[in-house]
């Protein structure tokens, strides 16, 4: 079920109103209704994949209660791999497996050795590389100790389908959301509102801007060998607020959701494009993930404490996993090298850690310093996420060779984008709007604050308006994460 | 809780006036043209745009001319459907060009304006009917089509920059250079024949057209509407062949696609004439009709 579609838009009232008003005195039962509005939520995609989630959740419930009771730190890791091979298995079969073949049999037909071997047509259950993810954690903070393990199936069941973040996360980890199942939620007005006022936004991003520039980035990149170098350029710039349109448009709506049930999820995004550099942008973008891997991966490793050698190769396996991590292919292993690249020369300057608060904190515009280098690290992003959009490697580097031809600095000819120029002022309007909120979780929170009913009601009717004229409505465009 | 579902249901109220303010702007320059009609007459013109510029021109033959942009077949059997409820029919002339079956026009037709002909038997499910008589018709919001006419509005006339600088509007078709004549005669063709097999709902409403036709003793005559030089050439013998059903039973079929072959000045654009041009072709039509009539 897509969040942009009708079926949701009955879907949630009715969960809403069994949850609130039926079930509100009894927590087991609003527990039990989260997890079947979860399997029905996903189910509505494919139900075939449900007993994927409950065999990893059921796993991991076990797997985590044996952790709890064991204290022989043999039989303890022993229990801790099992859970990672049997997630990692589940990932690796349905997401890399026809990766890993085809590059085996490219590589032994380089090396002269015929080999031969079918690939399977494999489905990619959606959001399988989000609930892996957030089992693992389970599994893995509790081996540390640093949880204690449920015995509340339900609570744990409902804690790893949680629709609203089940598909794309954020990514919770299960010392934050778990602990939210097993207390009282009461109904917060104020909560609910901001829930609401979130989800609007998150619409916006999504079907306004991102369905939008997908239009235009769709053409662009299918015709990227006939295109001048300016319109190859404006491309790149379409797809990066495409990207973040849609994915934050979506973390935004999970947000909102979960408020609306009295839950409380991490922000995922932070204004990632008012970064002034990219070890900025990678704390502002996708912050469930990137968290994640620092976490789980980098601080294992021995992160930045295990001298200058250590540091760098850990930074580029954190970056080369993650890009891994989006899908099977070397477009996206390149995108993470680049930006391991980018990040760099903050790592050995030791200055990746320079820029913590948000630009121009005190002031309401940013100053020349700040400003080109904003403008700078979101053209590095930007050229980055050619990769990270192409078909394959061919594509992208030609792509990028007919980018950086003398007509990048020509003016792009718009007659082939029919109406980008309206576009371009929506884009315009939504980076002025993002600006404005940019200290707050998401851009329009601040609306709370105005006490003029009057006032607040006009920009929600404002943003309904603009979604129902300017977004996308007569069709429903997945979420580009879901194929993550 | 209280408080929220109280505020929630004062904000969909006014979410409601909006939509109510919104409508009557939609209505008035998009959907009253459409439901005009009048019944006095006894034959009448349904096509698309190829039509439109005939105007009231075909009123002085005792014609009603019942056209509109962007109508397919599904549109002109829901017309059909109302004018034999509602009127005395004898004669309908419909058009047959050979992109009237295409899947694009499937796709851009009015269904959400002829949804006005309709009454509950044209729908399989009381739910269809209400929500295609009734709820993509009031509310703005479930409409695609009326927040696609507010974009065009705002995008075409508010922010089209080829206005920027004041350059002036469309150059007139006839002085075009041959090479953009060319160029977007292309776009046309591809925009309609890019799909190799008709529409089967649109088959399977010419079809409908033709019994009902027939079951009402109402003469269907099949007209090729004029196409300009560049257009025809490119065209060639490219067809979704709805001319051809016609021949096949045995319907009457009036083709003019190219008798303003060497009048571009007739033209709005490569497929559509202007005003002259309809006022032209009306007196060519209904004279041909009078042959037709002779020889029968």
């Amino acid at each position: 079920m897509l969040f942009n579609s009708l079926d949701f838009a009955i879907f949630l009232p009715l969960v809403f109103i069994c949850y609130w008003f039926l079930f509100r005195w009894n927590l087991k039962a609003q527990n039990t209704l989260i997890l079947l509005a979860s399997y029905v939520f996903y189910g509505w995609w494919d139900w075939r994949f449900l007993s994927l989630i409950a065999f990893s959740t059921l796993i991991d419930y076990l797997i985590g209660i044996g952790l709890g009771k064991e204290e022989n730190t043999y039989k303890r890791k022993l229990l801790l791999t099992i859970s990672i091979c049997i997630n990692l298995g589940f990932l690796g079969f349905f997401k890399y497996y026809n990766f890993f073949l085809d590059n085996f049999i490219d590589a032994f037909q380089l090396l002269g050795v015929p080999f031969k071997a079918s690939s399977l047509k494999i489905i990619l259950p959606v959001g399988i590389s989000f609930y892996t993810f957030q089992t693992m954690s389970y599994t893995i903070d509790v081996y540390r100790k640093k949880l204690i393990p449920t015995h509340d199936w339900i609570a744990f069941g409902a804690y790893v389908s949680f629709f609203p973040q089940l598909v794309a996360g954020p990514i919770e980890r299960a010392t934050n959301l778990l602990p939210q199942f097993s207390e009282k939620r009461v109904f917060d007005q104020n909560k609910a509102v901001d829930g609401l006022r979130q989800i609007l936004w998150g619409l916006f991003k999504k079907m306004v801007i991102a369905d939008n520039c997908a239009e235009y980035v769709n053409i662009i990149f299918n015709q990227s060998e006939s295109l001048s170098g300016s319109i190859l350029a404006l491309g790149a710039v379409l797809f990066a607020f495409q990207i973040y349109g849609d994915f934050s448009g979506y973390s935004d709506i999970a947000i909102g959701t979960s408020r609306l049930f009295g839950f409380q999820l991490m922000q995922n995004f932070a204004f990632p494009y008012f970064s002034r550099d990219v070890a900025e942008f990678w704390r502002r973008w996708h912050i469930s993930l990137s968290t994640w891997f620092r976490d789980y991966l980098y601080i294992p490793l021995g992160g930045s404490r295990s001298g200058l050698a250590l540091s760098i190769r850990n930074t580029f396996i954190i970056f080369l996993v993650s890009g891994f991590w989006h899908g099977a292919n070397w477009t996206f292993i390149i995108w993470g090298a680049l930006n391991a690249v980018y990040f760099l020369p903050s790592l050995l300057l030791g200055k990746n850690r320079n820029n913590l608060d948000v630009v121009a904190q005190e002031s309401r515009w940013p100053n020349l310093r700040e400003l080109i280098s904003m403008l700078f690290t979101f053209g590095l992003t930007s050229f980055a996420w050619i990769f990270f959009r192409a078909e394959s490697m061919s594509h992208a580097w030609g792509y990028v060779q007919n980018m950086m031809q003398p007509s990048l600095f020509s003016i792009p000819d718009f007659h082939i984008l029919e109406g980008v120029i309206s576009l371009m002022v929506l884009i315009v309007i939504f980076i002025l709007i993002e600006w404005n909120g940019r200290r707050r979780q998401y851009a329009i929170m601040d609306l709370a604050a105005s006490r003029s009913r009057m006032f607040r009601w006009c920009m929600y009717l404002l943003i309904i308006l603009a979604i129902d004229i300017f977004g996308n409505t007569s069709e429903e465009i997945e979420f580009i994460y879901f194929q993550f | 809780m209280r408080l929220f579902l109280k505020n929630t249901f004062a904000f969909l109220l006014v979410l409601l006036l909006v939509n109510a303010f919104l409508f009557l702007l939609v209505r008035g320059f998009y959907i009253k043209d459409y439901e005009e009609v009048d019944l006095d007459f006894d034959e009448f013109i349904l096509a698309d745009s190829h039509g439109t510029p005939l105007g009231d021109f075909a009123e002085e033959f005792e014609v009603h001319n019942f056209s509109a942009q962007s109508d397919s077949y599904l549109d002109m059997e829901r017309k059909l459907k109302y004018l034999l409820r509602k009127g005395k029919i004898e004669r309908i002339y419909i058009s047959v060009d050979d992109h009237t079956l295409s899947p694009t026009r499937e796709n851009q037709n009015n269904l959400d304006r002829s949804a006005y002909y309709t009454e509950r038997d044209d729908f399989e499910s009381w739910f269809d009917f209400v929500k295609e008589k009734y709820l993509k018709y009031y509310l703005v919001f479930l409409n695609d089509r009326y927040s696609l006419v507010i974009k065009n509005f705002i995008t075409e006339e508010l922010f089209d920059y080829r206005r920027w600088g004041g350059s002036k509007g469309k150059i007139a078709w006839e002085n075009l250079t041959e090479e953009e004549r060319q160029r977007q005669a292309q776009d046309r063709f591809k925009n309609y024949f890019e799909q190799d097999g008709a529409s089967e709902k649109m088959m399977a409403a010419l079809k409908n057209i033709i019994s009902m036709s027939r079951e009402y003793d109402v003469e269907l005559i099949g007209v090729r509407f004029p196409l300009s030089r560049s257009y025809y050439g490119i065209l060639g013998e490219e067809s979704y062949h709805a001319d051809s059903l016609f021949i096949k039973e045995g319907l009457r079929i009036l083709d003019f696609d190219n008798v303003f072959l060497n009048q571009d000045s007739l033209f709005r654009d490569m497929d559509h004439l202007d005003k002259e041009g309809g006022e032209i072709f009306v007196d060519i039509l209904l004279d041909s009709l009078e042959l037709f009539m002779d020889d029968k």
